[in-house]
Parts: C-alpha cells; structure tokens; sequence
C-alpha cells in the first residue's frame, strides 16, 4: 500500500444515515477498492467514515453504440472513460466517526452534506480505525449484495495495513486479523449459515 | 489521432452585448443572424488553434464548408465573405484541411449538372431552375447505386454559384460523396473541402480516411463522432438556461430593476394540463 493515497475522490451526492453516495471522475476511480476505508471531512471538524460497499458506473446511449463496435482507436475510448460526464457512483457503508479527536464505531449524529468531498484513507488512518474490530458489525447489515465479498475485500487491505505498520505484532500472533475473525463469529453465532459462508470466503485471506 | 490519449477540449463561450442584439431598428436580431456569428466565430476558432500547431490537421464543421445566410446589407454580407475567405486562405496557407460534413445531402447539384450539360449559350442564358427537366431526385439517391461499397467515394465536383463571378471572391468549395453506410445499406453524406485540397491527391485520401473513420464510431448509425461530442458539449441544457436566467434576474433585483411579471396569457397557458396532485 501507498502513503499517498489521502487524496480526494469524489464528492457527495446523497446521505442517510447509515450511507452515502459519492460521484466521481473516471481518473479519479483509479484509487478507491471495494471495501477500502474513506472519510468525509464535515464543516464542523467532525469525520465520518465508511467503507466502499460498491461502484456503479452508468452509461448512455453513445456508450451503448460505442461498445457495440468492434476494435476502436483507443483515443475514442479515452475520451468517452476520461472527458465525458459520465456518472460514476461511490457507494459507502457508514461505519463511525471521528469528533473532537476521538473515534466512535457508531453511527455518527448527522449524514455529511451533499457536495462534501470523499477522501481515501491510507494505511495508518486505516490501521487507527479498524484496530477496534467492533465496527464489523455495521458491514453485517448489508443486505442488498454479497456481504461476505464486502468482508474479504475490507478485511484483505485493513490485514496487509496491520502487517505492514506493525509486522512484529501481526506476524508473531495474527493478533489483528485473528482479532477481527472472532468478533465476526461472535456477532453470527445465531446465524449458522451466514458464518459458514463468510469463514468459507475468508478462507482465501488464510492461505496467501 | 494516433497518439492514444483523450483528446482535449476548450468551450467558448460569448455572451452578445445589447448593441450587438439589437438592430438600428430597436428589434431583436433573428435566429439567421446568431447562427452567422457564430458560423463565422468558428471558423475565427479553428484558424486560431492551428496557428503554429504540428500537421496534419484536419477541421470538421457540421454543414456546408462556405458561410451562405444572407445579411440585408450587402456591404456587410461582402465583409463578412471576405472575412471567411482570409480565415480559410489562412488556414490553407498552412495546410489545415477544413472539412465541411452534411449528413443527408438532399440538395440536388448533380441533376442540375446534367440538365444544363447538353444546352448551349444561348439556352443557358435563359436557364430558368423551375423548370429544370431532372427534379426532385436529390444528389444521395443518384449515387446510391453507384458506390456500393462502404467507404467509397465518388469523383470530386466543385459547387459552383451561378452568381459567383458577380461577387467578390469567395471561398471555392470542392466535394464529393461518401458511402458511410454498410454492406447492403449505403448511406451517402458529403464531404465539402477547399479547392485547394484537390490538387493534393495525398490530402484527398487522407481526408477520405479520417472522416470516413471517424463515422464507423458509432454502431448502427454511422455519423462523425468527432460532430456529435461537440454537439454534446456546445448544446445548452434546460439547468444552464435557468443558472443564466437566475443570474441576471438576480442581478435586476441588485440594480433595484423591475422583472416585470408574467401575462395573464402565459399564465393561462401554463396551468393547462397540469393537475393537482393533492389527494
């Protein structure tokens, strides 16, 4: 991972409070994964964070025609991906909050504005917020796609951060990732079937 | 083209002064006119971004090549030709292909080519259109037959006015007819270029290619695509024409200047057909 890569990626569209969604550029979606931690900075100091639940990119009937053909110059490729005000949509899952210097893992008191711009955090943001595993719980409320894809793609980045900003800690124990499976058999030990889909699909985290 | 990248864009825009909106007459000026000004600013556009640019270049206007609306004053239609023409002996100067591109060409050029062919002088000099002998086959329907292929062309013609030698010079234009359609399916549009371009086989072919390419983008409807985006970008939506409108009503009121209000015509107008939609 990069230290670079607090950089802002979009701005918002719309909010409730438990999500937002954030619309961006085409050059700016180079940055944002599934499941990576991103942050709205509000105008009274506060941050909400979240993580990216999905990326939608819309199309057009230009876009259509366009896709219909064969082989192009990819100047013509280019500029539909690069200058055409195509929506590309972020989705994010809110998941705490930082006021007054203090995190909170709970859902924050108000949605952040439209407009508001969306940031990436990086690797010791990453570290700071997720170094509480509590805040899991959020991701298990998806409803709406594969939770268990949201997981492993979070839990693969927020693993490789923890392994790179304190490899001693991590290797000798697993502390963190081992950490963050309990609290997720923990929060699903009523639901069988869910936990044994989301340790099937975390198996692929164990054998890299 | 050819170098792989987006391509850039610029966006100019010139919001007319109440001088240049209203005639000596104290009406507005008419749809004929905004269109000449802009026709004219841009081809001002393209001559000044291929001031000191790498060749090839080649330029593509949505229509016919040469500016022909025309002006009640014809000391004022005379300056604005002769602006036309230096923009384009500028750009020729350095070897900027100007393309004019029209779609549907239902013009009907070559019927009229063949109905005076046979005639001599003196039934030429009393040559009355309306009753031309070939009538209401357009130029696109004589060639359908003939270029089959898609992408082939047809043998380059000069658009000639028959009051041209009565008039300042004015720019000679040359075209020919394209098969941008498919296999089965021809569908003919016309490329106009300078004159000039005409005595550079090279350039006839490169302009042949590029355009002809530049049509095969879109799938079904073949079209320039270059002509479409900047449609795209140059059309002014519904939300741009309320920012504007808001932004100068805003103003009215910072000046303490009446808006006036709606009729009571309009206002009937509108409410036709709309519903509440209080239960």
């Amino acid at each position: 991972m990069q230290n670079d890569l607090k950089i802002p990626i979009g701005k918002l569209l719309r909010a409730d409070a438990s999500s937002f969604v954030a619309g961006c550029r085409v050059h700016e979606l180079e940055a944002p994964a599934l499941g990576a931690l991103v942050k709205v900075k509000l105008r009274d100091g506060a941050e909400t964070y979240g993580l990216i639940s999905n990326i939608t990119i819309q199309d057009d009937g230009l876009v259509r025609q366009i896709a219909s053909r064969g082989t192009l110059s990819p100047e013509y490729e280019a500029d539909n991906r690069y200058n055409r005000n195509l929506p590309v949509e972020i989705f994010v899952l809110t998941v705490g909050y930082r006021q007054a210097g203090k995190l909170f893992q709970r859902l924050p008191p108000r949605p952040p504005f439209s407009l508001d711009a969306l940031w990436l955090c990086d690797e010791h943001e990453l570290c700071d917020f997720t170094e509480n595993p509590t805040y899991l719980r959020h991701i298990l409320r998806v409803q709406d796609q594969l939770l268990e894809e949201l997981l492993v793609s979070h839990l693969a980045q927020a693993k490789a951060a923890h392994e790179v900003m304190d490899p001693q800690r991590t290797n000798a124990e697993g502390e963190w990732y081992g950490k963050a499976c309990k609290a997720l058999i923990a929060y699903l030990r009523d639901d069988y079937e869910l936990m044994a889909r989301v340790l099937n699909a975390l198996g692929e985290l164990e054998t890299k | 083209m050819g170098s792989g990248k987006e391509p850039s864009f610029e966006i100019q825009s010139n919001l007319l002064d109440y001088d240049q909106l209203v005639t000596e007459d104290g009406f507005l000026i008419g749809e004929q006119q905004v269109s000449l000004l802009r026709d004219l600013s841009e081809r001002q556009a393209l001559a000044e971004f291929s001031r000191g640019k790498d060749k090839p270049i080649l330029t593509m206007t949505d229509g016919l090549l040469d500016i022909y609306q025309r002006l009640e004053s014809p000391e004022e239609q005379q300056k604005l030709q002769q602006e036309v023409l230096s923009l384009h002996r500028e750009m020729e100067a350095q070897e900027v292909i100007t393309v004019g591109y029209i779609d549907k060409p239902g013009s009907e050029l070559i019927g009229r080519l063949f109905d005076i062919l046979g005639k001599s002088d003196e039934e030429l000099a009393r040559y009355n259109d309306k009753q031309r002998s070939i009538r209401g086959v357009s130029d696109a329907r004589l060639f359908k037959n003939l270029l089959r292929q898609p992408g082939e062309r047809s043998a380059i013609f000069e658009a000639f006015n028959k009051s041209r030698d009565k008039q300042a010079p004015r720019l000679i234009v040359h075209f020919f007819f394209l098969n941008i359609g498919v296999e089965g399916a021809p569908y003919l549009a016309r490329v106009e270029f300078p004159a000039l371009v005409s005595a550079r086989p090279e350039l006839v072919d490169l302009l042949h290619a590029v355009v002809y390419a530049d049509t095969q983008v879109l799938a079904g409807h073949p079209y320039p695509y270059l002509l479409l985006r900047a449609h795209e970008l140059a059309i002014i939506n519904f939300a741009e024409y309320t920012d504007v409108e808001a932004m100068l009503m805003q103003k009215f009121e910072e000046e303490g200047l009446t808006m006036g209000q709606i009729s009571h015509k309009q206002y009937g107008k509108d409410q036709v057909g709309r519903r509440s939609h209080a239960k």
